[in-house]
């Protein structure tokens, strides 16, 4: 005769109690529970088993032949598999960031609780201040006072409050003054679960975000670093360096120089910067207005970049575009398709795969050359810049201002030539293209250059209203 | 009739491997040993149980009765 076991039976009994309980008494019975003591069930099991094999031999009853079947090993494991998983949601699934579904945040799992944050410390002699905050937004102003204040929020997106408080103390915000140097950061040296595992550290199972105002003395340096959350940085007179795996950055009214290292970004944004200015990374927008020293832009960019009111030289790199020019008393804005500019002092480089170029007003030397796309170029005053503009597919119209000094050559290898200039400038057609040459007196050299497409030279009237350039030269 | 002692430890071996494993799994919770580096106990402890099944069981020439018919093979497959 067959000897059913009662493992089955109670293990049913079991689940169905455990979900009555977290039915009728959520509170009893938390995820935390399960995900923690889920192998007991296993062990269990395994007694319920060792006892009842001892009583049938003790009572000389017939042994089965196995002690658990092929099926009761398929379902251990497929408990130990739901088992890992919960543990594994409840270790990792608050860490997740919220799912964002029509513009509405969705937060899956755990709660959120919120801690305010304050501190304030004497900083007389400080120069130079580093912040490290982990994840959180931060903003920090300069002020006329010597000390260091803060205040924010710190929330905590956890299972429970005792975890949250547990780990809202292990993660005070801490101002250290130390000389010349302090330190603003949130605190995570001490191992947050005392009875967590030692070897690889395992971090709480909690999404912890401190959202932080800093006032500082004006005069300061600042290095701050984080992984996540935007940093808001007004009225520095020092240096400012930043580093970040994702962050929005915005300065406004700094004194030194600016350094941004960022893996990834939505904006990068800085205002009134009297130092220069070093942004490298990915990121989507760059915006950069009234900066006085060299601008160095280099990764990769996928959005609008915006530059105006450049006082120094502008080297910008991202993937296989390149632009260099020396000052840019108006404007520029570059994006995947378009480059548009005016009130640029050359000498000016560009170099790209694709993208319409439109620039005017712009002087000393143009060195442009894309693969595609079409070029409308109008240097607008006399002395003309040295031109030399190359695309390989696209069309190009060049708008020279009457009574200019220049020599120009103008090759379509495949294309038309529109002469609206007039003489001296004269067409001559070629096999499948057409070609202008001319000069009008001794000048620069203006070179034009489309591999496919045509090409259209046209005479802008004199006495057109002042230039953007001069006006942004009255406002500098 | 299979009431040898080997029998009865054959019988035993699954259970105590699970309740083995629900150590190790608990340990991997709640202290610093991970499942990811004692699963090794786990082929120790079957090794173990299968030596101990071969030093209980009786000579086969000297002990076998004629219900062997009823007894399975001494040394059959496991779990």
């Amino acid at each position: 005769m067959r000897r059913t076991s009662l493992a089955g039976p109670v293990l049913l009994i079991l689940i169905g109690v455990l979900f009555l309980v977290r039915n009728l008494k959520p509170e009893l019975v938390s995820w935390e529970l399960v995900a923690r003591y889920w192998p007991v069930v296993l062990i269990g099991w395994g007694l319920l088993r060792v006892i009842e094999i001892l009583y049938w031999w003790l009572t000389s009853r017939p042994l089965p032949p196995k002690g658990l079947s092929g099926g009761e090993w398929v379902l251990a494991m497929f408990i130990c598999l739901l088992g890992a998983g919960i543990s594994a949601a409840y270790r990792y699934a608050p860490r997740l960031p919220p799912l964002v579904i029509h513009g509405k945040t969705v937060e899956l799992f755990g709660e959120a609780y919120d801690y305010p944050v304050s501190a304030k410390q004497a900083a007389p002699g400080v120069r130079r201040i580093k912040i490290e905050v982990p994840r959180g937004n931060t903003r920090v102003m300069g002020s006329q006072g010597s000390e260091i204040e803060l205040s924010g929020r710190k929330t905590i997106r956890t299972f429970s409050r005792t975890l949250a408080d547990r780990l809202d103390r292990a993660t005070a915000v801490e101002i250290q003054v130390n000389g010349a140097e302090a330190i603003v950061r949130v605190r995570s040296d001490e191992p947050p679960l005392s009875e967590e595992r030692s070897g690889p550290v395992t971090p709480p199972p909690a999404r912890i975000s401190t959202d932080l105002e800093l006032t500082v003395p004006r005069q300061v340096s600042l290095h701050v670093s984080g992984r996540h959350g935007d940093f808001d940085i007004l009225h520095v007179d020092g240096d400012v360096e930043i580093m970040s795996d994702r962050a929005g950055v915005r300065l406004q009214e700094i004194g030194g120089k600016v350094r941004v290292e960022l893996r990834r970004s939505d904006i990068v944004r800085a205002v009134q910067v009297r130092g220069s200015v070093t942004i490298s990374g990915r990121a989507s927008d760059v915006e950069l207005e009234e900066v006085s020293g060299p601008v160095e832009v280099s990764g990769y960019y996928s959005g609008d970049l915006r530059f105006r009111k450049l006082a120094g030289p502008l080297v910008f790199q991202s993937g296989n575009t390149e632009l260099r020019l020396a000052r840019l008393p108006g404007q520029l804005h570059l994006d995947l398709g378009d480059l548009n500019g005016s009130g640029i002092e050359g000498p000016i480089r560009f170099r790209a795969r694709s993208r319409d170029v439109k620039l005017e007003d712009f002087s000393e030397e143009l060195d442009l050359s894309v693969e595609r796309g079409d070029l409308e170029l109008s240097p607008g005053r006399a002395p003309l810049p040295r031109i030399t503009a190359v695309t390989e597919t696209g069309d190009v119209e060049l708008v020279i201002p009457e009574g200019a000094r220049f020599a120009l050559e103008a090759v379509a290898e495949r294309g038309e030539v529109t002469n609206d200039f007039g003489p001296p400038l004269a067409v001559s057609t070629e096999r499948r293209g057409a070609s202008l040459k001319g000069a009008t007196g001794p000048g620069p050299a203006i070179s034009v250059r489309t591999h496919r497409g045509s090409i259209w030279v046209r005479k802008e009237p004199a006495g057109r209203p002042t230039r953007p350039v001069e006006q942004a030269r009255r406002l500098l | 009739m299979n009431r040898t002692p080997s029998s009865l430890l054959r019988v035993l071996r699954g259970p105590i491997l699970l309740i083995a494993l629900g150590v190790l799994l608990t340990a991997d919770q709640f202290t610093p040993y991970g499942f990811g580096r004692t699963w090794p106990v786990l082929l120790i402890l079957y090794g173990l149980l299968r030596l101990l099944e071969h030093v209980v069981e009786p000579k086969p020439t000297a002990s076998y009765p004629p219900s062997r018919t009823v007894s399975p093979p001494p040394s059959g497959g496991g779990q």
